[in-house]
């Protein structure tokens, strides 16, 4: 009955080690009128080093707020922990060479944007719904 | 009292006109997107000994910064910002409020743009973000480099910049600013602490600006480059007391000047930068020196004054957990490259540790949330070469300790 009781903690341990996996596998996502974003411009993009897309329209960044997405997008897509990020963006704006990304509390509501909005491109988890979006591979 | 020269009057009229560039469509815009985002910033300073930018000996609350700033983007390609800004440090500004930047940004690509108006400085990879509390592990970024009392000099300036990043494949990316204008120097700022005699006058006819950064292939590694010139001119009043002490003397009046100048033709500072990032851990490397001859209006009583200036620190920032961020430096501070151990000062009668600051320091940031963080830091330092006789009139001491604690609210 031990073994059993605690495989079953273990088994929920993975379970949970894997959800938590799963929820930090973010993904670019762009307005479908965008055309030439690559994952390899991302960087720049979010780091404001990249502002308009191949046909002239400007890049509209939307970011999330917080959370595991935002954090693993940061760290693997920008190369900057969250805490740099803020950072980084808090530079410009308080020099006066950038305006502060839109920041949104949900996933849904940045794709809500993301979709709506020509030149957008923003980042979530590979698992949320992305209807009417773009992902950029 | 002054009257405006006429180029302060430009400068004003500029500054007036880059405003209303900013308020007009803004206003406009209004609907649209207008950003706003500000600072409140409150510290207290305390040291053992000395006092360093404030009454620090017994400790002092007269440390504090708030600005506020608005943006906006007038068209795909031009967008306009201002914000103006307050600080009391010790005897400076008091809490005047004055126009930290107001510029205009015309980005052509993202290879050239160029921002016309009044601009902050690129000197070091953090001149910019001088008084931005938020952005830095400790309450002030090391002073063998970023010396408080030039932030009239180093600061900012009004002129235009041209600007860009360039993509260079696998050597990595590169940013650069170009540019120059001239600079308008309060007389009663900063400046008059540091030479220890109000200023009269302070003219700088022009400022030039260069910087250039690396952003290796290495990732997280980047390095900079930074040059300003400056040709300024300071002048100060001869205290009537002298006067009448040379008349004294034998001196005939119509050969004692009101006025003594200091004529830099020019003076310029270099900055190199090193900065990597590894996960949490940052890693900040800078070395600067500051070079110029100063001529003198009457070298009788006022001699020519040689600047050669260096100081370099080395910093390791370690941020733990949303809550915790902690940074330690050391950073040595030289009034004379040829005077490192200060002999050459001794020589001529004063204490050698007055030509050099050695330091170490160790910082503890705390984020209570996104908008607001408070600082505790600890500083122990050898040497007095970057204080001012302004607030040190007696004999400084040598071996003495800094504390400082600081709050900020950044929206």
């Amino acid at each position: 009955m031990r073994s059993l009781h605690l495989n079953a903690i273990f088994g929920a341990l993975l379970l949970t080690w894997g959800l938590s996996t799963a929820a930090a596998a973010p993904v670019a996502i762009t307005h479908p009128g965008v055309a030439d974003a690559s994952a390899g411009d991302l960087k720049n993009i979010f780091l404001n080093q990249k502002t308009t897309w191949g046909n002239g329209d400007r890049v509209v960044l939307a970011t999330l707020k917080g959370g595991a997405t935002h954090e693993a997008f940061m760290k693997e897509t920008v190369s900057k922990t969250a805490s740099q990020f803020k950072s980084y963006w808090r530079k410009l704006v308080f020099t006066g060479k950038a305006k502060l990304p839109k920041a949104f509390a949900s996933e849904a509501e940045l794709v809500r944007f993301v979709a709506s909005t020509p030149g957008a491109v923003g980042y979530i988890d590979d698992a949320t719904p992305h209807d009417g979006v773009k992902v950029v591979r | 009292m002054n009257s405006l020269r006429p180029r302060q009057i430009f400068s004003t009229r500029a500054l007036i006109m880059t405003c209303g560039l900013c308020a007009a469509p803004a206003g406009v815009a209004m609907a649209q997107s207008v950003d706003i985002h500000g600072f409140a910033s409150q510290g207290y300073l305390y040291s053992t000994d000395n006092n360093f930018l404030a009454h620090s000996e017994g400790g002092s609350a007269e440390f504090n910064e708030f600005a506020l700033n608005f943006s906006s983007d007038l068209t795909e390609s031009l967008r306009v910002g201002m914000q103006i800004y307050s600080r009391d440090l010790g005897p400076l500004d008091n809490n005047k409020i004055i126009l930290d930047w107001a510029y205009g940004d015309y980005r052509v690509n993202d290879a050239f743009g160029v921002r016309f108006g009044r601009m902050k400085t690129p000197y070091g990879l953090y001149n910019e973000v001088l008084d931005l509390d938020a952005v830095r592990p400790t309450a002030f970024l090391p002073q063998s480099v970023y010396p408080l009392n030039y932030r009239d000099f180093l600061l900012a300036f009004n002129g235009a910049v041209a600007y860009g990043h360039l993509e260079t494949g696998p050597v990595g990316s590169w940013d650069y600013q170009a540019g120059g204008g001239y600079n308008v120097l309060p007389v009663d700022g900063s400046l008059s602490g540091t030479f220890g005699q109000p200023l009269s006058d302070a003219d700088n006819k022009w400022t030039l600006v260069a910087a250039l950064r690396w952003n290796t292939p290495i990732e997280g590694l980047r390095l900079s480059g930074t040059l300003t010139g400056y040709e300024s001119r300071l002048a100060f009043q001869v205290p009537l007391e002298t006067r009448l002490a040379l008349q004294a003397q034998g001196l005939p009046a119509d050969q004692i000047p009101r006025e003594l100048a200091l004529h830099y033709d020019p003076i310029f500072f270099y900055v190199a930068s090193a900065e990597y990032t590894v996960g949490n851990l940052v890693l900040a490397a800078e070395y600067k020196r500051w070079r110029g001859d100063a001529s003198s209006s009457n070298e009788m009583m006022l001699p020519a004054v040689t600047t050669n200036l260096e100081g370099f620190y080395v910093q390791a920032s370690y941020r733990w957990s949303d809550l915790l961020e902690t940074s330690a430096y050391i950073s040595f501070d030289f009034d004379d490259t040829g005077d490192r151990d200060g002999k050459k000062r001794e020589a001529e009668g004063e204490e050698d540790y007055t030509a050099y600051t050695r330091e170490a320091a160790l910082a503890f940031r705390f984020d209570l949330n996104d908008y607001w963080l408070f600082k505790l830091e600890g500083h122990y330092l050898q040497g007095t070469s970057f204080l001012t006789s302004q607030l040190n009139n007696d004999d400084p001491v040598k071996n003495w300790a800094l504390f400082v604690a600081r709050t900020t609210v950044t929206f």
